[in-house]
């Protein structure tokens, strides 16, 4: 048992020194200097700042809307689209070239950020493309016209992962419900869907995830004040322009420290509730 | 190197040493790095064998915070570039930069082209070396076809702007209206109309004391002033990046665009009829005021090993030789220098023209103003934005701008 156990240890320690060295310690380092303003110990004061200077309050809530919205946007499209897709290519109705399409469509993926925010903005761009309407330049279509692209890009991700779940459904199920009379439809919607269940939770949040930390292609496209009038400024383009500074603002490590560990919180607190309540329910259907 | 690593040390003769002094030159300006390599480093360094000079560039938005980085960490470049204001003052704070007081060469420059890189005393840190402008750039065809002239007070712009519009085939006037490039609008829009009104420098010392308002006419006439070129500019205006800009200006879509003097070589390439001119006034026969942005000098590194050397060289940046031969090379960069020089592009000549008979200002607010939060050149570049792509007034803007002052800034604080 012991000797057991000391393997264990030996085989998880390359990993556990990693993740020690380049998650849990620049996390833990980041609320350490997150109470310091110029290697003076201040105590809660930058979050004081943040969340009472009006100014500083203002782009922090706004950026949290943004952020919502952005979550909102991308997961209730992102999701059902790749499940749409991962279902008719796991359906058998597309014959020939499956592979073929799952790569087609899992492209967009590998693209680089600043490559598909380059392409689209050219495609709606007014002067060179396709729309006639100014679409990043007005503020209540610039977030979810970055939203959509984001989406675009990174519907490969939920797709594969839907797509792995859907082929792991025993076929002697699908084919025992196919006996039994059951209609593509009614097959799709109370055996697949139940079965992967636990796959649409885990998108869902991740989903959460990757928005909540979203900032490289608003970054590539509207820069460290995303503009129009802030209207694209998320908590990631936030930080950075804290943290880094932009234009003629040169930063603040100590108050950029506070935005990071108040973005922490929120999605660890967004996280916790949803493992607490949604997750803890979607249990796949036991066969 | 290679020979003295050969040749026992007693038999190196100091001569010897000194060949092997190599400055390293760090700037923003990637895109010059084949000229600096090529034209300006073989001057000096023909001149002066005993030194090796070495153009090591880094991308222009992530100079500034590898530079601090590398300031800190000790091993920033012997000569950096400076930029104006921010950064420097920075650098100047945290006592990375040698002063270059006394320094022979320093008295062909005006005060007013070492203030963007003085400590609070006046004491200067840099070496002015090259200064930009803002202004009009427009298409002669299009000129002659539609019969106008070039524009001098506020009320021929706006008739010009009419015709062209009237016209239909061109659009008027193009600018920058994307919020991510906004910092166009403020550069080559309030802080290129409005000397005029605010009555340059002066203006900008009014209002850093605490003695003006933004709110005050002569500012909320600039803004205004900006503000008229609304009906003139391309459709879906806030979707018009910087680029896209320049881009409808040299396909000739565009008569005129406001653009800076940097831009030389793409908006106005050999074989094109471009013209220049500069912000007009409000009264026919009053002294136009040009915008002279000092862009770029040089600094020391005070952890630099070679600073003796390396003050030689700042010497030489301040030069006619040097001057003439950056005016030559980088067309649309001007020496900051008192002597006058000539230039081979016609069109950066024209630039440097306009300085003619004219009185010449920095842009306001740069300095005092964009020490705190949130920072005059911030709330500046994104009220003009807002400004120009929605029906905010000039009047609207700069109260806005006043409010954001007081809410921070002492001397503009209520009493």
């Amino acid at each position: 048992m012991r000797r057991r156990r000391r393997q264990l240890l030996l085989f998880t320690a390359p990993a556990l020194a990693f993740f020690l060295l380049f998650a849990v310690f620049p996390l833990l380092s980041t609320i350490y200097i997150s109470f310091y303003q110029e290697d003076v110990f201040v105590g809660l004061q930058n979050f004081v700042f943040l969340f009472t200077n009006d100014e500083a309050s203002e782009r922090l809530i706004y950026a949290f809307l943004h952020n919502c919205q952005f979550f909102l946007i991308a997961a209730s499209i992102q999701l059902p689209t790749a499940l749409c897709m991962a279902a008719l290519l796991t359906s058998g109705r597309v014959r020939r070239m499956t592979s073929f399409y799952r790569t087609l469509l899992f492209i967009p993926t590998t693209l680089s950020v600043v490559i598909v925010g380059f392409i689209w903005r050219l495609i709606i761009s007014p002067l060179w493309g396709i729309v006639d309407y100014p679409l990043l330049g007005e503020p209540a279509t610039a977030l979810p016209t970055i939203t959509l692209m984001s989406v675009w890009q990174y519907m490969g991700i939920p797709m594969v992962f839907l797509y792995s779940a859907l082929i792991a459904i025993p076929s002697n199920i699908i084919e025992a419900a196919q006996v039994d009379g059951a209609s593509d439809l009614r097959i799709f919607f109370r055996i697949k869907i139940p079965l992967i269940a636990p796959q649409i939770g885990i998108i869902t949040i991740l989903t959460f995830i990757w928005t909540f930390n979203g900032f490289d292609i608003i970054y590539a496209l509207n820069g460290g004040m995303p503009g129009p009038d802030y209207a694209t400024d998320v908590l990631g383009t936030l930080f950075y322009r804290t943290f880094f500074g932009w234009g003629a603002d040169l930063g603040n490590q100590n108050l950029g420290a506070a935005t990071a560990t108040v973005i922490f919180f929120i999605i660890l607190l967004g996280t916790t509730v949803y493992f607490a309540t949604v997750q803890r329910r979607l249990k796949a259907s036991q066969l | 190197m290679s020979i003295s690593l050969l040749v026992p040390a007693s038999l190196i003769t100091t001569s010897a040493v000194a060949a092997t002094t190599t400055l390293t030159i760090d700037s923003w300006r990637t895109d010059d790095a084949k000229i600096w390599k090529d034209i300006l480093i073989p001057i000096y360094e023909k001149a002066n064998p005993n030194v090796k000079l070495v153009f090591a560039p880094s991308p222009s938005n992530e100079y500034d915070s590898a530079l601090s980085l590398r300031m800190k960490s000790k091993t920033a470049a012997d000569i950096v570039m400076c930029r104006p204001y921010g950064l420097t003052k920075a650098l100047i704070k945290d006592k990375h930069l040698t002063p270059v007081t006394g320094l022979p060469g320093l008295q062909n420059f005006t005060k007013q082209s070492q203030q963007s890189w003085a400590d609070a005393k006046g004491v200067p840190y840099c070496m002015p070396v090259a200064s930009v402008g803002a202004g009009f750039y427009y298409n002669k065809n299009i000129f002659k076809e539609l019969k106008l002239t070039v524009p001098k007070t506020q009320a021929e712009f706006i008739g010009v702007l009419e015709k062209i519009k009237k016209n239909g085939k061109y659009t008027p006037l193009v600018a920058t209206g994307l919020s991510a490039d906004s910092w166009a609008l403020d550069q080559l829009g309030l802080q290129l109309v409005g000397p005029y009104y605010w009555k340059g420098d002066a203006g900008g010392v009014a209002l850093d004391n605490g003695k003006r308002k933004v709110t005050d006419p002569e500012y909320v006439a600039a803004f205004e002033a900006l503000a008229s070129w609304k009906p003139y500019l391309p459709k879906a205006f806030s979707s018009v990046s910087y680029s896209d800009a320049e881009q409808l200006f040299i396909l000739g879509r565009a008569a005129i665009a406001v653009d800076g003097s940097w831009s030389v070589k793409e908006m106005a390439p050999p074989g094109s009829n471009v013209g220049v001119f500069g912000a007009p006034v409000a009264k026919a026969g009053d002294k136009p005021y040009v915008q002279v942005l000092a862009d770029f000098g040089f600094g020391i590194n005070a952890a630099s090993p070679s600073q003796v050397e390396a003050k030689k060289l700042l010497t030489w940046f301040s030069t006619k030789e040097f001057g003439q031969a950056l005016a030559n090379n980088l067309p649309g960069f001007f020496p900051l220098s008192k002597e006058k020089i000539s230039i081979d592009n016609k069109t950066a000549q024209a630039w440097l023209n306009l300085r003619d008979g004219a009185i010449v200002t920095a842009p306001i607010g740069m300095d005092k103003m964009n020490t705190g939060t949130p920072n005059w050149f911030s709330v500046t570049t994104n009220l003009l934005n807002v400004m120009m792509t929605t029906k905010m007034t000039g009047k609207q803007a700069a109260a806005e701008l006043q409010k954001s002052l007081e809410s921070w800034y002492p001397p503009q604080k209520k009493k």
